[in-house]
């Protein structure tokens, strides 16, 4: 074959990149100065009203050259018109900026794209500078304004040219932390609201935290009409506005009724009653129906025909609560379709606007009962609801009108774990029966994680994940009570052999009772987490052991309880003797699903007393 | 010159987000729409019975999914044309190749579901230039065929487009009502138009797959232009060659009924599994100087041609180094006796291997850890890169240097063996020097010299090169370069043993009583093949350039040579900074590496240190060291408490119980040690019991587990050490494997009890 050439001159650039190591430039990085401005302007026929955006940063190096990675997203709706870089003061610079679609984690297909590149720094002490121009092309999508960036701010100007011709309201959230200041300006037909920042940090995330509209300062747009001598234009000016549109675009899909109603009365033969009928129809959903997003214009708000998504079996959330919503009217029960903004948003509808909510579900209205079917929870039976959604605002269709309501909150019993071991002592092996059940988002959570298994491993995946992945932890006989219907508890039980698990020293026995130590490690790292903390779900876990001593042993002394009582949480721990029957509970409550930064010293001290708990040995003696 | 192409016609890939291979759409969308609908009709009616299936036996229901039938036809012709270039006019050869691969699975549960969903393809994709339009377009077909037999064919041309280029379109396509039961069945179709292309397109028919296969099929029908290597490979059935009547190559191959295999520990697929590589490829009238000669047909081509074309790529090398090229390497020499005389050492009297490593040396901190202002963060994260070996960059820089050296050529130890290789990728260069034919590589910043390559470690059947009598007198341009490189018979690439490639962590641990914290100060020391990945994690850029700055005689430390120049004098700040940030970060490396290996809470890091970087022939180990708070093993125990010893070797390699029984033979990397030597001091009015169970003694021919603990005066010792002897074991020998490592495993529950007297 022909040869290759490999000039070593070209030493270097054999050379690979082995990592690419996400740079912190927290701190060599900063924006000294940022302009925006977003002004209403009179468009064409087909956009009548839309905003200019112009905004530029000029990055300041503070200690060594670098380069740091500049995006800026749009869309069908949002365009990018021009880009300007400045490297130095100098154009020269070799940066061409590329534009892509944004391939978003579980999005199919949306009209986002971004637009990136690698922005120089050239050297300590220089600037670098990027402008945007941006426009809008229908208020409906110009919602928020952020002010943090991905660097530290340093003097931040922001201004809103609001037309006489315009109607909105700004609200201001998380101001109180940020030095922020606004005025307001009349000038020629126009109100200019001006907002200054001064030394804004670099927005931070870190996992499992609240999403950033909980704390970062940003500033909602609601849009409320235009009146020009065209003609007023209303976009969001009260909630009805806001549900009349989404109303429209509900109203507008062409569900076929025919096929629907066969389909349904399909799923439901046989079964009488309306709580079985919808049981039936929700679990058809979550077990037929995949979630494929396109999120790709209006295809972001409106739904896909209901039989559509029937027959294609795949949807997302709107398309699974349009299906659901058409599977139970054609049976004649009451079902409408509902949109709601999840806890990632710290919105409600008091405040109209597209922004406020992401997520569209189904509600059965039970005789004035209201039952939430989520066909985007795979694995939860009806009437257990997943915490993301819990005690959020719901707009519940009701014809031209609306109903304003709360999506129901569940305690933390919803999701039990209970684990109860029955088990005795032969050798250095402690040998019994356990009993494991889930419920609600507990069982979701094994589920998912079973079914994202192949089949003909899911026993062994099973096995490895109730014995913690540990050889000394044998398992037989395992019994599936229920795996695979979601309206009941998950259930299993099992035979173990749990090996060399009680140590003999001299005349003594050693055992440890408790291996599952559910937040041993849970700590927080107070010198780096600033934000609270969020769970998946409130927790209830319970684990309940028996274990018959052996003849000729005792125990002499029991370790001490756990009693930690917070208002958040509590952990509870216990040994009992009962005769020859050594007994230990623990429970863990989680009885919300969050804990505060200004907690997290409290949490990790009481943390420490429950692994100081765990670590607690029996020690069994010889019976003189 | 050209490149080979590599195409794996695997499908099973395609379901990942993958760009298949180049594809190309230069055509409308309604002409692009139309062929798709006849390709469709075309592909969808092949008249091969293994596609009429519709059941799958009985046995097969439990598995994910199971692959009905997969098979793949290449069709590639060629025409000749006379075109006029702007200087005049010229022939030209135009190639159409059409790539079909067509899979048919049938879906047993929600992962096969999941997987099948969603199907993305390159779709277009244009590489033109003045002297050729190259363009290939992407069809793909599929449906759903429902238990009962019903076909739902899925309208393909619904794909959205996730890049939306002029030269390049990317697209995604939703599979709609797929459900477990269901046979998917789908095809990608490749048309690819190119001109003068020579290209060698590798097609790999893998028999093998997780899922079980009940026919797998290859056809291929080739113009007589074009030629075609092929080998089957343990023991994948022949591949039947044949002519039609036009002349035309026929390939085929077929297997029925592949069981399901799933990857294993320990396997090395190039010699362990069934598959066969194809190069196809345009062939030239007379086939020299590497291309392929028209219409030839080679069935296991000798080993011997693919030296040849490796030989080619040398003695080209050679000439570049001699002829043009070569000055960074001149430069280096130069810089190197100047450093040897400086040193008050006569550059002409060192041995082989002591200018060698000089030599060596002078060029990782003049060409590699060179500190590029203008590149000042790659310069930084130069530990970050790998390099390909550069042993024709090395042979030349050491010949230069009038060192003894040669290339060793090998295949490696995992890969294809010596005679089953079909091309020069498959074979691996490394220099060597002196009478000892030790190694030089670079691979990465970090490499020392006279360390063998893992990869190569006892390789036995290679070959050596080096440059003919001839060519070293006066080498010129033109001709067969092949004719420049002499090639020699090897020599044996020793083994490492155990102990040359080792882990070993000394711990002086302190117990209070009452705490579940204990206090350890740490010592490690990593050897050999076990360095790198802890090397770039630990070591500064800065350290290391002013180590090796020091040992070359370079007076002046990196800010000062900067301060001592008028250009550089200007960023001695921001260097200052860089270098600052880096060494902030070396702590969380460190805590890192701890929190990695030890898998416990780590807490109160400090002390931490390299004492030896290990990137030196004369001091070849990494050596560090580090105090810290560690959690996770004690336990109170009444009045007194247990020290869980077995968890300080982490979480042990545990064989899963579906892996205990094994057939193939074990090809690990490396053979290697690690060893923990603990101390712990007995704590005032405590004594200590269990010391005779910790030991254990599982000694045999694979490896060891050993594990002892004494008790002198207040100080408990405990040595704990897992050898594994050898890269290779055969399958017989699995029983020994399992013996120390089951004992390994077992150890990790191992405690000893701290009893208050």
């Amino acid at each position: 074959m022909p040869p290759k050439i490999l000039l070593p001159a070209l030493l270097l650039l054999c050379a690979q990149p082995v990592l690419f190591a996400q740079k912190d430039n927290d701190n060599n990085v900063r924006i000294s100065e940022s302009r925006r401005e977003f002004r209403f302007v009179k468009g064409n026929s087909a956009n009548p009203v839309q905003v200019q955006e112009q905004s530029t940063r000029t990055y300041y190096c503070n200690s060594y050259r670098t380069e740091i990675p500049i995006v800026e997203f749009y869309s069908d709706v949002e365009k990018i018109d021009d880009v300007e870089i400045l490297v130095d003061q100098s154009r020269k610079h070799g940066v061409t900026p590329r534009y892509e679609y944004y391939n978003s984690d579980g999005i199919f297909y949306s009209d986002a794209r971004v637009c990136y590149f690698q922005l120089p720094l050239a050297k300590q002490a220089t600037t670098s500078k990027v402008k945007f121009s941006k426009t809008i092309l229908d208020p409906h999508y110009f919602t928020t304004i952020h002010f943090m960036e991905s660097q530290q701010v340093n003097d931040g100007e922001l201004r809103i040219v609001v037309p006489d011709w315009m109607q909105l309201e700004l609200k201001e959230l998380n101001f109180a932390r940020y030095r922020i200041t606004k005025t307001v300006e009349k000038k020629g037909g126009e109100t200019i609201y001006t907002y200054r920042s001064v030394n804004l940090p670099a927005l931070k995330r870190e996992s499992s935290s609240p999403g950033i509209s909980y704390y970062a300062p940003h500033i909602m747009v609601l849009n409320k009409y235009s009146e020009t001598k065209d003609g007023r234009i209303t976009f969001f000016n009260t909630l009805a506005d806001q549900y009349k549109w989404y109303h429209s675009l509900v109203s507008s899909v062409e569900n076929d009724k025919s096929q629907l109603a066969a389909r349904a009365k399909e799923i439901t033969t046989g079964l009488s009653g309306d709580e079985a009928k919808v049981r039936a129809i929700y679990q058809w959903v979550q077990d037929n129906i995949r979630y494929i997003a396109f999120e790709d214009g209006i295809a972001g708000f409106k739904p896909e025909k209901a039989q559509e998504v029937m027959n294609k079996k795949y949807g997302d959330c709107k398309g699974m609560a349009n299906l659901m919503t058409e599977l139970l009217s054609s049976l004649g029960i009451d079902a409408r379709r509902c949109w709601i903004g999840t806890r990632h948003l710290a919105y409600d509808y008091s405040t109209p606007s597209l922004i406020v909510d992401n997520h569209m579900i189904c509600v059965w209205m039970d005789k004035g009962k209201k039952v939430f079917l989520d066909g985007t929870e795979k694995y939860i039976g009806l009437g257990e609801v997943a915490e993301r959604i819990q005690g959020r605002q719901v707009l519940i269709e009701d014809g031209d009108k609306f109903i304003l309501d709360k999506v129901p909150v569940a305690n933390y019993l919803q999701n039990t774990a209970y684990e109860k071991r029955t088990l005795s002592i032969e050798g250095s092996s402690v040998k019994g029966r356990i009993t494991q059940n889930w419920k609600g988002e507990n069982k979701e959570m094994l589920l998912s994680g079973l079914h994202a298994v192949k089949m003909d491993k899911q026993e062994t995946a099973l096995k490895s994940y109730l014995g913690d992945g540990k050889q000394n932890f044998e398992i037989s006989g395992l019994k599936i009570n229920n795996l695979l219907d979601y309206n009941k508890d998950a259930s299993v039980e099992y035979d173990v052999n749990w090996k060399d698990v009680v140590t003999e020293f001299g005349e003594e026995s050693y055992l440890e009772v408790d291996n599952r130590r559910s937040l041993e490690n849970f700590r927080f790292d107070t010198t780096k987490r600033t934000l609270p903390y969020w769970f998946y779900f409130k927790d209830h876990l319970v684990f309940e052991t028996d274990i018959k001593l052996p003849a000729g042993k005792k125990i002499n002394e029991l370790p001490g309880n756990l009693n930690i009582k917070q208002p958040g949480y509590f952990f509870k721990g216990e040994y009992k003797l009962n005769g020859p029957t050594l007994s230990y509970r623990c429970e863990i409550v989680l009885n919300q699903s969050e804990i505060r930064p200004e907690h997290f010293s409290q949490w990790n001290r009481d943390i420490d007393q429950l692994r100081n708990f765990y670590n607690q040995q029996i020690v069994l003696t010889k019976v003189k | 010159m050209t490149s080979t192409t590599k195409l794996r016609l695997s499908v099973a890939a395609i379901f990942l987000c993958i760009g298949l291979t180049a594809s190309g759409q230069s055509k409308s969308n309604e002409r692009y729409y139309k062929e798709s609908a006849e390709i469709r009709e075309t592909v969808f009616n092949w008249d091969k019975p293994e596609f009429k299936v519709r059941t799958v036996p009985d046995e097969f229901n439990k598995a994910s999914k199971v692959v009905v039938a997969h098979h793949t036809e290449l069709t590639a012709d060629s025409k000749s044309k006379l075109v006029y270039y702007g200087l005049g006019f010229g022939g030209k050869k135009e190639l159409s190749i059409m790539e079909i691969v067509r899979e048919m699975v049938k879906v047993n549960d929600k992962v096969a579901v999941d997987y099948y969903s969603e199907l993305s393809f390159s779709l277009f994709e244009k590489k033109s230039n003045l002297y050729k339009k190259d363009n290939s377009t992407t069809y793909v077909g599929v449906r759903i065929i429902k238990p009962d037999g019903k076909i739902r064919e899925v309208n393909a041309d619904e794909m959205v487009l996730t890049k939306d280029a002029s030269k390049e379109k990317v697209a995604k396509l939703a599979i709609p009502d797929l459900q477990p039961g269901d046979i998917v069945d789908y095809f990608i179709a490749t048309d690819l138009l190119m001109t003068n292309d020579f290209t060698t397109r590798e097609y790999s028919v893998i028999l093998f797959d997780e899922a079980p296969t009940m026919h797998h099929s290859f056809h291929g029908q080739l113009g007589k232009k074009f030629a075609v290597d092929y080998r089957s490979y343990n023991g994948a059935p022949d591949v039947k060659v044949t002519r039609n009547s036009d002349d035309d190559i026929v390939i085929d191959v077929t297997k029925k009924n592949m069981p399901a295999f799933e990857t294993t520990l320990w396997v090395a697929p190039a010699v362990q599994l069934p598959f066969i590589r194809m190069n196809i490829s345009l062939g030239t009238r007379k086939g020299r100087y590497g291309y392929a000669k028209a219409g030839e047909i080679n069935k296991n081509k000798s080993a011997d041609e693919v030296l040849t074309d490796k030989a080619r790529t040398f003695g080209y090398e050679y000439y570049v180094s001699q002829a043009g090229g070569g000055l960074e390497q001149d430069e280096v020499v130069k810089l190197s006796k100047k450093r040897a005389k400086a040193a008050g050492t006569d550059f002409s009297d060192m041995r082989d291997e002591e200018r060698a490593a000089f030599v060596y040396y002078n060029l990782r901190f003049s060409k590699i850890l060179n500190f590029d202002i203008d590149a000042m963060e790659r310069s930084i994260r130069s530990g970050e890169f790998t390099f390909n070996g550069l042993s024709s960059y090395l042979f030349n820089l050491m010949r230069k240097a009038q060192v003894r050296t040669g290339v060793l050529v090998s295949s490696t130890r995992t890969g294809f063996r010596m005679n089953e290789v079909m091309e020069e990728d498959d074979l691996r260069s490394t220099t060597f020097v002196g009478d000892q034919k030790k190694f030089i590589t670079i691979r990465s910043i970090y490499d020392v010299p006279f360390e063998t390559p893992q990869d190569i470690e006892g390789m036995g059947s290679t070959k050596t090169f080096g440059i003919t009598p001839r060519a070293l007198k006066a080498v010129g341009s033109g001709g067969d370069y092949a004719n420049n490189t002499e090639q020699s018979p090897g020599f044996k690439v020793p083994m490492s043993d155990p102990s040359a490639n080792a882990h070993i962590d000394k711990l002086k641990i302190s117990l209070i009583p009452g705490q579940n914290t204990v206090a350890v100060k740490r010592n490690t020391t990593i050897r050999g093949h076990y360095k790198r990945d802890t090397q770039r994690a630990l070591i500064l850029y800065e350290d290391f350039y002013e180590s090796e700055r020091k040992l070359l005689g370079e007076e002046m430390s990196l800010l000062e040579k900067l301060e001592d120049s008028k250009r550089g004098r200007k960023y001695v700040e921001e260097v200052k900074n860089a270098f600052a940030e880096a060494r902030k970060k070396q702590k969380d490396a460190f805590l890192e590496e701890a929190k990695g290996w030890f898998e416990q809470e780590i807490t109160n890091l400090k002390d931490y240190k390299v004492e030896s970087m290990g990137v030196r022939h004369t001091a070849p180990d990494l050596v560090y060291s580090s105090s810290f708070d560690m959690d996770g093993l004690v336990k109170k125990a009444g009045n007194n408490f247990i020290f869980e010893v077995g968890k300080i070797q982490a979480s042990p390699l545990t064989i899963k119980p579906e892996q205990r029984k094994r057939d193939m033979d074990i090809f690990m990397s490396f053979p290697r040690s690690i060893e923990f030597q603990v101390e712990v001091k007995v704590p005032e009015g405590y004594t200590v019991e269990g010391l005779e169970a910790i030991n254990k003694n599982v000694v045999n021919d694979a490896g060891a587990f050993v594990a002892s603990a004494t008790l002198t005066g207040d100080m408990v010792r405990i040595v704990m050490s897992r050898k594994y002897n050898h890269a290779y074991e055969p399958s017989a020998n699995w029983d020994k494997l399992l013996a120390f490592i089951d004992a390994g495993s077992e150890w990790s529950n191992s405690k000893i009890l701290f009893r208050k007297k």
